[in-house]
């Protein structure tokens, strides 16, 4: 009993002893020498400049978002393709089988053409500190510079013309 | 070799106190969501080693336990989608991700 | 073989309340992609057309018994919440319409995350299998989150959005566990078969165990997955030990979301616990093992009970904004109707489900109130509402009323919900003394009046120089129909106390 996990046990050991074995070879033959290069993360190639949080541009993030939701739509899909021929043949279940999987497809697919049609698949934004607005045709809404939101943050904003036309 | 049940749960367990270890000790909000992506883990075990468990008492598999898992899991990655779209939307506040940048909670805000 | 597969169309008739929601909430979406946000109030339009469909829908299927595919369960007890979350989005969607410091930039994505946000709710309160729970939950749970965080320009929002995931992602990973734990020692996820109402599983098929047999085998496991579970629904009506995001995220979102927040979400919450704890405890037929364990739930929960509405109303006391304050003065009514489930008895939930109706009215008002003077003024605290009284009589004296009826005084709503509680605690279920909370309920009572009362105050008392309001009919006449009803409620409460009554059909 107690001897059950003895591969788990062996698998870690030899996990651990790999590491620190190697490490230790190293500390032994390499060269000592100190000095601000070895610090640096990449000891030959680029300077690297500030936080490195700000290297990734944010719409690698947003795409990866949504791919993230739309992939484990196959967590899904993918039991639902292996049953669907037994499915079939159950007279109880029958054709409805398909029909539901179509029914959550398409819901998805709505999820997607909005994305779509709102610019968030799109490359190339236009970018600026006024306004985001995606690209295509539409008409921008005026958004206000971010500091300037947090000095009146709360007050209504007299300049959007949206706003008057529901005061009234 | 057949790992039984309790063995499983134990581990689940362990897995959802690191998770809350993480949460309640790390301040950086990336950790803080997948530390709670690590306690979704952790019941997802919980329900495969209940599942295993009844099945082996029925004789059959049950589709209830893994059903449950296969929709933690899309839940679990929606959350983490709308998350970080949210530490994101902070972040570009902010210019942190750090939770003790966030006001404490409790305090007064400022009025207006 | 067509009678079959009737089956099939006789479950989606049985949803149909929640499949038009769905399709109103993708008519948005597309519409506004139509559209382009030119006309949101049409989008609004289309939304209060759907929830108004949907209640139709509810009120003609009022009686109908019947579970769809299995999981969905529909009967009067779930259609009481999913009238009352129709209702109250379609007040929230008003409220998105109302809102002059609503700046309308991809307004139509408000409206659809409100009414996933609906459609979470409905599947939430109307299942008896904790899979579909959670899924609920967590729909209504991440639509919140985009909402709260929907300024995401503003400080607060982002702020408030941030706080409420990261929150709602450790409660629905402890709830979720907890239900992991439920599942390995019960081997169901339905709560009907864990309750033995039901012999068979209607989804899996497995050797399922009631609670009275698990609670024998492995009593710690069950406590343990009762306290998680409880601790993820905490956070849901928010109240102790889980309640302290609920003010930071009632005022850093839009008014709106908050009202959404307070009301539809909160009473969700409620439905989902109070069919939980209602079909495992305290229906008729639960063996003696059971109905000993039932006294300690209910046990904690009063604690629970008591120690929301107290730290609720303790910390309402301190506060300079008037948003804040009515924050925690809805996790101080999360107490409030904790009590009646507390009770673990059907006159208990009766009562609870009683003062949840009397809630949404004056609660509704309050923030209706809320959202139009932070709109004239752009400030929430309460210094802005110095002197406003008699200058905009139409808008003030309705949210006295409310104040009256949120402090629990004769003759509005909130008094006789709050009767109903304390008959509700002085007459528990056997076994459990709970004269204590009952007290402890009219202590509360007395320390919120010190802080509705200075609203009150405010508003008539003291003077200022401002100048009076720009007046807002639509809200002047929305807060005027609330006040009624809060008054007339209060003295014919017969109509809402049948209602609470039909819908304690969960326990028979």
């Amino acid at each position: 009993m107690h001897f059950d996990y003895l591969n788990v046990l062996v698998f870690l050991v030899v996990g651990f002893l790999f590491v620190l074995v190697n490490l230790a070879i190293g500390s032994l033959i390499r060269p000592k020498r100190k000095g601000t290069e070895g610090l640096e993360t990449y000891e030959c190639g680029e300077e690297t400049i500030g936080d490195s949080w700000v290297q990734f541009d944010i719409r690698y993030y947003t795409v990866a978002l949504i791919y993230v939701i739309f992939a484990v739509e196959i967590a899904f899909l993918f039991p639902w393709a292996m049953v669907l021929n037994r499915a079939f043949e159950n007279p109880e279940i029958g054709l409805w089988a398909l029909a539901k999987g179509f029914m959550f497809v398409t819901i998805l697919f709505f999820g997607l053409v909005a994305v779509w049609a709102k610019g968030d698949l799109d490359w190339i934004l236009t970018w600026s500190k006024e306004a985001y607005v995606p690209m295509g045709k539409r008409e921008a809404t005026s958004i206000p510079d971010l500091t300037t939101l947090e000095e009146n943050d709360g007050d209504s904003d007299g300049s959007d013309p949206d706003s008057d036309e529901d005061a009234a | 070799m057949n790992v039984p049940t309790e063995h499983l749960l134990i581990l689940s367990a362990i897995l959802f106190a690191i998770g809350m270890g993480g949460f309640l000790l790390r301040r950086n909000m990336i950790v803080v969501l997948m530390s709670i992506e690590l306690m979704l883990n952790a019941a997802n075990l919980a329900f495969l080693a209940g599942a295993r468990q009844h099945a082996a008492l029925a004789g059959h598999w049950v589709a209830e336990g893994p059903v449950m898992v296969t929709f933690v899991i899309a839940v679990a990655a929606v959350e983490a989608a709308v998350g970080l779209a949210l530490v994101i939307a902070f972040y570009r506040r902010k210019q942190t991700v750090s939770l003790d940048r966030l006001s404490p909670t409790g305090a007064a805000s400022k009025a207006n | 073989m067509f009678a079959l597969q009737d089956l099939h169309l006789q479950g989606l008739s049985l949803l149909s309340p929640e499949l038009t929601l769905v399709t109103t909430a993708l008519v948005v979406l597309m519409m506004d992609l139509i559209w382009k946000e030119r006309d949101s109030w049409r989008l609004g339009a289309i939304g209060l057309v759907g929830l108004g469909a949907a209640a139709l829908q509810l009120v003609s299927a009022h009686g109908t018994q019947g579970t769809a595919f299995g999981l969905v369960s529909i009967d009067n007890f779930g259609g009481f919440f999913k009238l009352f979350t129709s209702a109250a989005t379609g007040v929230c969607i008003v409220f998105v319409m109302l809102d002059r410091r609503e700046r309308r930039h991809r307004i139509g994505e408000y409206y659809f995350l409100l009414l996933s946000a609906a459609i979470g709710i409905f599947f939430m309160v109307g299942t008896y299998n904790l899979l579909l729970l959670v899924l609920g939950l967590e729909l209504a749970s991440l639509a919140s989150y985009s909402l709260a965080g929907f300024h995401k320009g503003e400080k607060r929002s982002a702020e408030a959005a941030m706080k409420y995931v990261v929150f709602g992602g450790l409660s629905a990973g402890v709830m979720v566990f907890g239900i992991s734990l439920l599942y390995a020692v019960t081997g169901t996820l339905d709560m009907r078969v864990m309750s033995g109402a039901l012999a068979i599983d209607p989804v899996g098929e497995g050797v399922a165990r009631s609670l009275a047999v698990a609670l024998e085998q492995s009593p710690g496991m069950v406590a343990l997955a009762m306290i998680l579970i409880l601790g993820g629904f905490s956070f849901k009506i928010s109240s102790a030990p889980f309640h302290f995001w609920a003010p930071d995220v009632y005022e850093g979102s839009p008014t709106p979301v908050t009202t959404f927040l307070a009301v539809a979400s909160k009473a969700g919450g409620f439905g989902a616990l109070m069919r939980f704890f209602g079909v495992l405890f305290v229906a008729p037929d639960v063996g003696e093992m059971v109905a000993a364990y039932r006294n300690e739930i209910g046990m904690v929960l009063a604690l629970v009970a008591a120690a929301t509405m107290t730290l609720g109303n303790l910390a309402a006391l301190r506060q300079t904004s008037l948003k804040r304050m009515l924050a925690y003065s809805s996790v101080a009514h999360a107490g409030y109707v904790l009590v009646g489930v507390a009770a673990m008895n059907q006159a208990g939930m009766e009562a609870s489900l009683f003062y949840l109706a009397a809630y949404y009215f004056m609660n509704l008002g309050a923030f209706g109130f809320l959202l139009y003077f932070s709109g004239v003024t752009g400030r929430e605290t309460l210094e802005s509402l110095r002197g406003m009284g008699p200058k905009a009589p139409m808008i003030t004296v309705p949210m006295v009323i409310f104040l009256v009826s949120l402090t629990g005084i004769p003759p509005m709503v909130g008094f006789t919900g709050k009767l109903q509680l304390l008959y509700a605690a002085m007459g528990p279920a056997e076994g459990l003394q709970l004269g204590w909370l009952a007290v402890c309920l009219g202590l509360n009572s007395v320390i919120s009046l010190y802080y509705y009362m200075r609203v009150v105050r405010v508003l008539f008392l003291e003077d200022s120089d401002e100048p009076r309001p720009e007046p807002q009919v639509p809200m002047a006449v929305f807060l005027c129909l609330m006040a009624f009803l809060t008054v007339w409620f209060g003295l014919f409460f017969t109509p809402l106390l049948d209602l609470a009554r039909s819908g304690m059909d969960l326990l028979t």
